[in-house]
C-alpha cells in the first residue's frame, strides 16, 4: 500500500514538472499570463477611482464669506472633487465630458442668505448613469444641510450624529482591492490551468496520461499543481503591487497567505476541469474572462451580500468567489462579511476544492479518446 | 511469462455508438510473442477495437483480456503491461526527448535507480542519444516516431502496440523501424500492428486479421492468406490493348481479369493450371512482349475481400 | 486584379464562417458570459444605491414623525422599521447597513429650540455605502426642512438641469459596455485564434501555395472574424433591446449598428494583425487577453469615463475603443450623432492600419 501511494505520489510530481517545464517553454504566453492578475488590479482599480469623487465645476457667482462657507460644505461633503471656473470653462468642461457636473453659486447669494431670502443654486448634472448622478443629487442637499449647520446653527437644529463601528473608514481601493485580488486570481489561475488541461486535448499528449497505469486522481492534482506553480508566479506579483504599491496591508499575514493559496486550488482546480470538459483552448479562454466578469458582480465584490437581493446572496452562495471574497477581507481588514465563523468559511472552501478534484477525476475516468 | 496465456483475447467483442455498431461481435486470440497485424479499410473498426484493448473505451458487450487481465476490473495492470505508440505519436513537442521518457518512466512506476540507465538504454536503442536534449517540435517525422517507440518500451512492456508504425517517415527510417519490431519478437514481446501498408503486413506479421465494417472477414498467416486468395498472377504485356476480356473470365480456372492499357494481370484459382490456355488466347489477339508470374501479394488479397469501394 | 481580390477574399470569408458555425463551444463562450453579465447587473441594479437600512423611531412627537416620513419618502433606502434591539442585531447580522434612531425627545427638543440629534450607527467597512449613508440622511434632514415651505429656516435651494434628456440606470448603461467587451473579445480572441492556427495546423501552406494575395487572405479573415463579433454583438443589442434596456430611435438604429460594425471590425483586424504576427496558439492567448483588458478598461470600461481622473482621460483620447463608447452611448441613450464623424473615423482608420499590418505579416512569410 505504501508503495502504491508512492508511486501515485510520484505520478502527481511528475506531472506537475512535466507541465512546469511546458509552461517555460513557452516564454511570451507564460509570461504575460504571469501578468495578468496584476493588470486586471490595476485595470479594475481604475474602475474603481471612477466611483470616488464627482469631478464638478464651481462656478463662483459670488466671493462672500457665505458663499466661501458653500463651497467649504460642498468639498467636505465625501462626493466632490471640486475645482472653481468661469461659467464659459465649465460648460466646455461639461459638454466634453471632463466633468458630470456644474455647481453655480449666484451673484447675490451671500445678500440673499444674509436677509434670510430664497436662493437658488444652479446644478447642471451630465445625468449619464443614475447611480453616480443620485450621489450628486444627495451630496448638494447634504452641503447645504452642513453650511447651514455651521453658519446658522440657531436656525437648523437638526444634525446627524454619527457613529461607526471601525474606528476608521476603509477606502474604495483597500476595499475593493482585495475583491479584485480575488478575481484577478481566478482570470488567471482558469487561464493557465485551463488552457494547460485543453491543450493536453488538442496535441492528443492526453493519450499518454490515460495510457499510464497512473490513478485519474494522481493525474488531476498533478496537472492541477503544475499550473498552481505558475499562479504562485502571478500570485507574487499582484500581492506585491496591492501590499507594496497600492498600500494594502493585511492586519493577519497568515490568513492572507493561507486563504490565498487555498484560492489558488481552487481557482486551478476549476480552470483543470473546464479544459478537460472543453477540450479545446479557445473557448477556454473566453470563458475564462467570461466567467471572471459576471462572477465579480455576483460575489459580493463591492459590499457584502446580505446587503443585496435576496436573490443574488442565494446565487452568491453557490459560488467559492463569495467565501473567498469573505475570508481574504477578513485577512485584509479584519471585516466580518457574513455571520458564519471564518473556521466556517474556510471549510466550505476546502469542500469546494475537494468536489472540484473528484470532478475533474470523474471527467477523467468518463472520458474516452475520439477517433 | 506465463505462455500458457493468450496475449490478447477477444470473445464477441461489440462496440455501439448509438445505431452505429463499430466492433461487431470480433472474436481473436493473440499468441504471446507473436507479432499480429490488424488490417481493415478506413472506418473498419481496427481502432475502436484497439481502443477497447488498451482501456480507452469500454465495450458494449463481450470480453477484452490482455495477458489473463479482464479490461474494466484489471485495466490498471493491463497499462502496466502495454506499451503504446500511437498514429499521432502523442509527444510534448515543447519538451526534449530526454524529458518526455523521463516522464514517462515516472508515470509508469520505472524506480529511480533504474531510470537514467534505461532512458539512455532506449534513447542509445533507436539512435537518439545525440539528439537526447533536443525539443521534439525540431525532430523529422522519423526520429518522433523511433522517439514514440522507444517510450513505449520503456518500461519493459510484454505488449506492445503501434498505430502505423512507419506512416509518413522514410525508406531508412522505416526500415529500421522493422527491425525494431522484429528485434520485439525475438525478445519474446508480443506486438499488435495496425497498418495499411500492405508490404509492412507481410514482412512483419506473424499472422494478420482483416476487419471489415466490424466484423473479421479473414485471419491467417500472409502466407496463408494469398493461398487462399489465388494460385498465382500471371502479367502479360503485349503490343496492343486485348479486346476481350470477358472471354479471359470465361476459362474454368480464372478468379479475375484486368488491363491496365497493354498490361494484363489475371488471377488463377489455386490448384488450376490454365496458364497455357490464357497464353493462347491472348496470343491469337495480339503479339505478347513480356509474361511473368508470380505469387499474389496482401493488396490483392486485402482489396479482394474489403473491395476496392473508397472508404470515408 | 480587382475581382480575382475580392473573389479570393469571399473564399476565405466563407471558409473561415464554415469553420466557425461548426465550433458551437466557441460561439458558446463568447457570447453566453457576456449575456449573463447583463442578467448580473439587472438582478442587481435594484439593490444598487439602496443601502438596507434599519429605522428606530423612538420619539413620540410630530416633528420626529416628520423627519421620520422624510426619510421614508427620501426613497434611498430599503428601511426596516424596527425597534433598537432588533436594530442591533440586523446590524450584527449584516443584515442592515445601518441604523438611524431618531430618539426619544427629539421633538421635545426641537420645540425648545435646542440642537436634536439624528443618531446614526454605521457599518463603515464600506467608503460606497457609507457615504451613501452620510449623504442620505443629511439629505432627509434638508428634505425635512423643506417641507416647511416659507417657514423652513432653508433658504438655499437647488436648480437642477439635466445635460441628458433621461436617466440612465445603472445596468443600462452597463449594456453597452457588455457589447463593447464581446465584440474585443470575440473579434481578438476568435480572429487571433483562427489566424494563429492556420500556422499551427499547417494549413497556411495552402493559402501561401495558392497565387491568392496575401492581402486578401488577411482581409477574408478580417472579414470573417468581423462576421461572427457583429452578428453576436447585434444579438446582445436586440435582447437588450427587447427587455427594454436600450432604446435607439428610428435612424439612430443605423448609427448603432454602424459603431457596432466598425467595433466589430476593428477587433477582428487587431485579432488577425496578432495571429498573423505570432503564428501560434499561446502567445496569441496572451497577447490578446492582455490587448483586451487594456482597451477595454483605458477606454472606460464600466465606468463613466468623466468621473476618471484627468491623466486617465488623457490615455482614453488615444485608445480607438473610448470613441466607440462614446458613439454608441450618444446614438443608444440620447439619440443624438454628436462626433459621429470623428468617431467613425478613429474606428474606421485604427481598423484599416490593422488590415495593413496584417497584410505585411503574411506577405513578410511568403517572401521567407
Amino acid at each position: 500500500m505504501f508503495q502504491e501511494i508512492a508511486y501515485q505520489l510520484r505520478v502527481v510530481w511528475a506531472c506537475a514538472k512535466k507541465d512546469f517545464r511546458a509552461a517555460l517553454t513557452d516564454r511570451l504566453f507564460t509570461i504575460l499570463s504571469l501578468f495578468v492578475p496584476v493588470n486586471v488590479l490595476i485595470l479594475m482599480s481604475l474602475f474603481v477611482l471612477a466611483g470616488a469623487n464627482a469631478p464638478t465645476a464651481v462656478v463662483m457667482g459670488d466671493q462672500g464669506p457665505y458663499a466661501q462657507a458653500f463651497y467649504q460644505a460642498m468639498s467636505q461633503a465625501h462626493s466632490f472633487r471640486l475645482q472653481i471656473a468661469s461659467a464659459a470653462e465649465a460648460e466646455r468642461l461639461i459638454t466634453a465630458g471632463q466633468i458630470v457636473a456644474v455647481v453655480t453659486i449666484p451673484a447675490d447669494f451671500d445678500a440673499k442668505v444674509q436677509q434670510n431670502q430664497p436662493v437658488q443654486v444652479g446644478v447642471k448634472i451630465n445625468n449619464l448613469n443614475t447611480d453616480f448622478t443620485n450621489d450628486i443629487r444627495r451630496a448638494i442637499p447634504l452641503s447645504i444641510t452642513s453650511f447651514y449647520a455651521k453658519a446658522f446653527p440657531n436656525l437648523v437644529n437638526v444634525s446627524v450624529q454619527e457613529h461607526d463601528l471601525y474606528a476608521h473608514d476603509t477606502g474604495y481601493v483597500p476595499y475593493l482591492g482585495v475583491s479584485i485580488l480575488v478575481i484577478a486570481l481566478m482570470m488567471g489561475g482558469l487561464l493557465q490551468s485551463g488552457t494547460a488541461a485543453a491543450k493536453e486535448w488538442e496535441n492528443q499528449t492526453i493519450k499518454e496520461l490515460l495510457l499510464s497505469p497512473a490513478s485519474r486522481w494522481a493525474i488531476t492534482v498533478g496537472k492541477m499543481l503544475g499550473s498552481f506553480i505558475v499562479s504562485l508566479g502571478s500570485t507574487v506579483i499582484v500581492l506585491l503591487v496591492l501590499i507594496v504599491f497600492v498600500g494594502v496591508v493585511p492586519i493577519n499575514w497568515g490568513e492572507m497567505f493561507g486563504f490565498t493559496l487555498l484560492s489558488l486550488v481552487i481557482f486551478n482546480t476549476a480552470g483543470t476541469l473546464l479544459g478537460t470538459v472543453i477540450k479545446i483552448r479557445q473557448p477556454v479562454i473566453a470563458l475564462s474572462m467570461g466567467i471572471s466578469l459576471p462572477l465579480f458582480f455576483l460575489s459580493g465584490a463591492f459590499a457584502p451580500i446580505s446587503f443585496t437581493t435576496p436573490l443574488l446572496q442565494v446565487i452568491a452562495r453557490i459560488f467559492p468567489i463569495y467565501y473567498q471574497i469573505v475570508v481574504l477581507q477578513h485577512a485584509f481588514h479584519g471585516f466580518a462579511l457574513n455571520t458564519l465563523s471564518l473556521g466556517g468559511n474556510t471549510l466550505i472552501l476546502i469542500g469546494y476544492a475537494l468536489v472540484l478534484i473528484i470532478l475533474v477525476t470523474v471527467a477523467l475516468q468518463r472520458t474516452s479518446v475520439s477517433h | 511469462m506465463n505462455t500458457n496465456v493468450a496475449a490478447i483475447e477477444m470473445v464477441h467483442l461489440v462496440k455501439r455508438f448509438g445505431n452505429f455498431t463499430a466492433v461487431d461481435n470480433l472474436s481473436l486470440t493473440v499468441e504471446p510473442g507473436e507479432i499480429f497485424g490488424l488490417l481493415g479499410p478506413n472506418g473498419s473498426g481496427k481502432t475502436t477495437t484497439v481502443n477497447m484493448i488498451s482501456g480507452l473505451s469500454a465495450p458494449t458487450s463481450g470480453e477484452v483480456r490482455v495477458m489473463g487481465y479482464a479490461l474494466g476490473t484489471h485495466t490498471r495492470q493491463v497499462r502496466r503491461l502495454l506499451g503504446s505508440v500511437p498514429q499521432e505519436t502523442a509527444l510534448y513537442e515543447e519538451l526534449s526527448a530526454w524529458t518526455n521518457l523521463d516522464f514517462h518512466a515516472d508515470l509508469f512506476g520505472i524506480p529511480g535507480r533504474e531510470k537514467k540507465a534505461r532512458i539512455e538504454a532506449m534513447l542509445d536503442l533507436v539512435g537518439l542519444t545525440e539528439r537526447k536534449d533536443s525539443r521534439v517540435s525540431d525532430y523529422s517525422g522519423g526520429m518522433k516516431r523511433r522517439l514514440a517507440l522507444a517510450r513505449a518500451l520503456l518500461h519493459d512492456p510484454q505488449l506492445v502496440y503501434l498505430d502505423e508504425p512507419t506512416l509518413g517517415v522514410d525508406v531508412q527510417s522505416r526500415r529500421a523501424i522493422w527491425d525494431y519490431i522484429l528485434a520485439l519478437r525475438q525478445q519474446g514481446k508480443t506486438v499488435l500492428i495496425t497498418t495499411n501498408y500492405m508490404e509492412e503486413a507481410q514482412e512483419l506479421c506473424s499472422r494478420i486479421a482483416i476487419i471489415d465494417h466490424g466484423k473479421m472477414v479473414a485471419l491467417d498467416t500472409p502466407t496463408e492468406l494469398k493461398q487462399h486468395f489465388g494460385g498465382s498472377v500471371l502479367e502479360i504485356e503485349t503490343i496492343r490493348s486485348f479486346e476481350d476480356l470477358d472471354q479471359l473470365r470465361t476459362i474454368p480456372g480464372v478468379q479475375a481479369a484486368e488491363q491496365m492499357g497493354n498490361s494484363l494481370k489475371i488471377t488463377t484459382k489455386a490448384g488450376e493450371n490454365v496458364v497455357p490456355q490464357i497464353i493462347n488466347m491472348v496470343a491469337l489477339c495480339c503479339e505478347i512482349r513480356e509474361i511473368s508470374m508470380r505469387e499474389p501479394n496482401l493488396d490483392e488479397v486485402f482489396l479482394h475481400l474489403t473491395g476496392t469501394a473508397l472508404r470515408d | 486584379m480587382i475581382p480575382n481580390f475580392l473573389r479570393t477574399t469571399w473564399f476565405i470569408l466563407r471558409k473561415d464562417l464554415q469553420i466557425w458555425l461548426r465550433q458551437p463551444a466557441n460561439i458558446a463562450a463568447t457570447i453566453v458570459p457576456a449575456l449573463v453579465v447583463l442578467i448580473v447587473q439587472a438582478l442587481g441594479a435594484q439593490a444598487v444605491g439602496r443601502s438596507p437600512v434599519a429605522l428606530v423611531v423612538e420619539d413620540s412627537g410630530t416633528q420626529g414623525a416628520k423627519i421620520a416620513q422624510a426619510i421614508r419618502s427620501a426613497d434611498v433606502f430599503r428601511l426596516h422599521e424596527v425597534d433598537a434591539t432588533q436594530a442591533q442585531t440586523q446590524l450584527k447580522n449584516l443584515d442592515v447597513v445601518a441604523i438611524v434612531t431618531i430618539p426619544a425627545g427629539f421633538t421635545t427638543h426641537l420645540q425648545a429650540h435646542e440642537p436634536a440629534q439624528v443618531n446614526v450607527t454605521v457599518d463603515n467597512l464600506n467608503l460606497d455605502l457609507t457615504n451613501d449613508i452620510r449623504r442620505a440622511v443629511p439629505d432627509a434632514v434638508t428634505q425635512y426642512y423643506l417641507a416647511q415651505g416659507n417657514a423652513s429656516p432653508i433658504k438655499v435651494t437647488v436648480n437642477e438641469s439635466d445635460l441628458r434628456q433621461r436617466d440612465i440606470q445603472l445596468f443600462q448603461y452597463a449594456v453597452l459596455p457588455t457589447i463593447v467587451l464581446l465584440l474585443l473579445i470575440s473579434g481578438l480572441i476568435t480572429g487571433g485564434l483562427a489566424t494563429a492556427r492556420e500556422w499551427e495546423t499547417s494549413t497556411v501552406k495552402e493559402l501561401l501555395l495558392s497565387p491568392a494575395p496575401g492581402s486578401a487572405v488577411i482581409a477574408g479573415k478580417v472579414l470573417a472574424g468581423f462576421v461572427t463579433s457583429f452578428f453576436l454583438g447585434v444579438l446582445v443589442l436586440f435582447v437588450a433591446y427587447l427587455l427594454g434596456w436600450i432604446y435607439p430611435q428610428g435612424i439612430y438604429w443605423l448609427s448603432t449598428l454602424l459603431i457596432v460594425a466598425l467595433i466589430a471590425l476593428m477587433g477582428s483586424s487587431l485579432g488577425v494583425a496578432i495571429g498573423a504576427a505570432f503564428r501560434h496558439i499561446q502567445p496569441v492567448i496572451g497577447v490578446s487577453m492582455f490587448i483586451s483588458l487594456y482597451l477595454f478598461f483605458l477606454s472606460g470600461g464600466i465606468s463613466v469615463l468623466a468621473f476618471e481622473p484627468a491623466w486617465l482621460q488623457a490615455i482614453a483620447a488615444f485608445v480607438p475603443l473610448t470613441y466607440g463608447n462614446h458613439a454608441l452611448q450618444m446614438a443608444v441613450f440620447y439619440n443624438s450623432a454628436a462626433l459621429l464623424g470623428r468617431d467613425v473615423l478613429v474606428l474606421a482608420l485604427f481598423s484599416v492600419v490593422m488590415l495593413f499590418l496584417g497584410s505585411t505579416a503574411i506577405n513578410r512569410q511568403s517572401n521567407n
